[in-house]
């Protein structure tokens, strides 16, 4: 079953929003999807970059909570943060 | 503030700073002695920065409000609650749970494997755009992980993915920014700003 057809209705407005989920993800997910894209093959690109987004936010807050836990109110760090609120 | 501005990234970071030094605050005001565990700290972090996220990008984005809903509900930790919330609807129909870690994992799943499913219900009636079986299991995969994501028609679904997918880079910049800073060379001097 191809799925290279596409809908009926809004066709414009669908490729357009398509083509700007391409244009987000990743270069060799492109490369892939250059011509035959289909919908289907695009999300599913879309889900699996998604999830690696949080998987990011993940690690970038256990890095951060690191670095936290040896902040007291009196580091240097401290007084960053509260320079950057000023 | 729309996704892809660099005031977006700014205000994620002013917010997610905000939220952590009262949480920094409140931790150190209870007992300097004591740390949470290394896995509640983190959560802590990760909710902190879903809320920095969610408030910078206000009540447009339907992601967004629903984010924040979640994030107010389970205070300890937002992701770990949706997460939850997903896997509950999910559990209820396993042919989608399984799309979903296919889809989800690197694998290269060929169409020709695909099940023929006669379930050709009136989608076609729908929204109409994206009927096919398989682009149907596809946008349910999504639906799971984008807040919100379940209550809306496909359509919609990919405006709200798009719009989503921006914030959470902009979101993963303003954590390195911070990061950046924090990891910087001890310099009391405000040397190290990161604008």
């Amino acid at each position: 079953m191809s799925s290279g057809r596409r809908g009926r209705i809004s066709d414009d407005e669908i490729n357009e929003l398509i083509s700007k989920l391409q244009a987000l993800l990743p270069e060799s997910s492109r490369r892939r999807n250059a011509n035959r894209s289909s919908a289907s093959k695009l999300l599913k690109e879309t889900c699996s970059y998604i999830k690696s987004l949080h998987r990011e936010v993940d690690d970038l807050s256990e890095r951060l909570s690191g670095l936290m836990s040896t902040m007291d109110n009196d580091s240097p760090q401290a007084e960053i943060i509260r320079s950057l609120l000023r | 503030m729309p996704a892809g501005s660099k005031k977006f990234r700014h205000a994620i970071l002013k917010n997610l700073l905000l939220g952590l030094i009262r949480k920094g605050g409140a931790a150190a005001a209870a007992s300097r002695g004591m740390m949470m565990s290394f896995h509640e700290r983190r959560s802590a972090i990760r909710h902190a920065a879903d809320a920095a996220l969610a408030t910078a990008r206000g009540a447009a984005p339907r992601w967004s409000r629903s984010l924040a809903a979640e994030l107010s509900q389970d205070r300890r930790s937002g992701r770990d609650a949706h997460l939850l919330r997903s896997a509950k609807s999910a559990a209820s129909s396993s042919e989608c749970r399984s799309q979903s870690k296919m889809t989800c994992s690197s694998k290269r799943i060929p169409r020709r494997t695909l099940r023929a499913r006669p379930k050709s219900k009136a989608t076609a009636k729908a929204a109409g755009v994206l009927a096919r079986v398989m682009v149907r299991k596809r946008a349910r995969a999504l639906r799971e992980i984008v807040p919100g994501g379940r209550g809306t028609d496909e359509c919609t679904l990919l405006g709200e993915t798009l719009d989503y997918a921006v914030s959470l880079k902009a979101q993963i910049e303003a954590m390195q920014l911070l990061l950046r800073t924090l990891q910087a060379p001890k310099n009391p001097s405000g040397k190290s700003s990161p604008y």
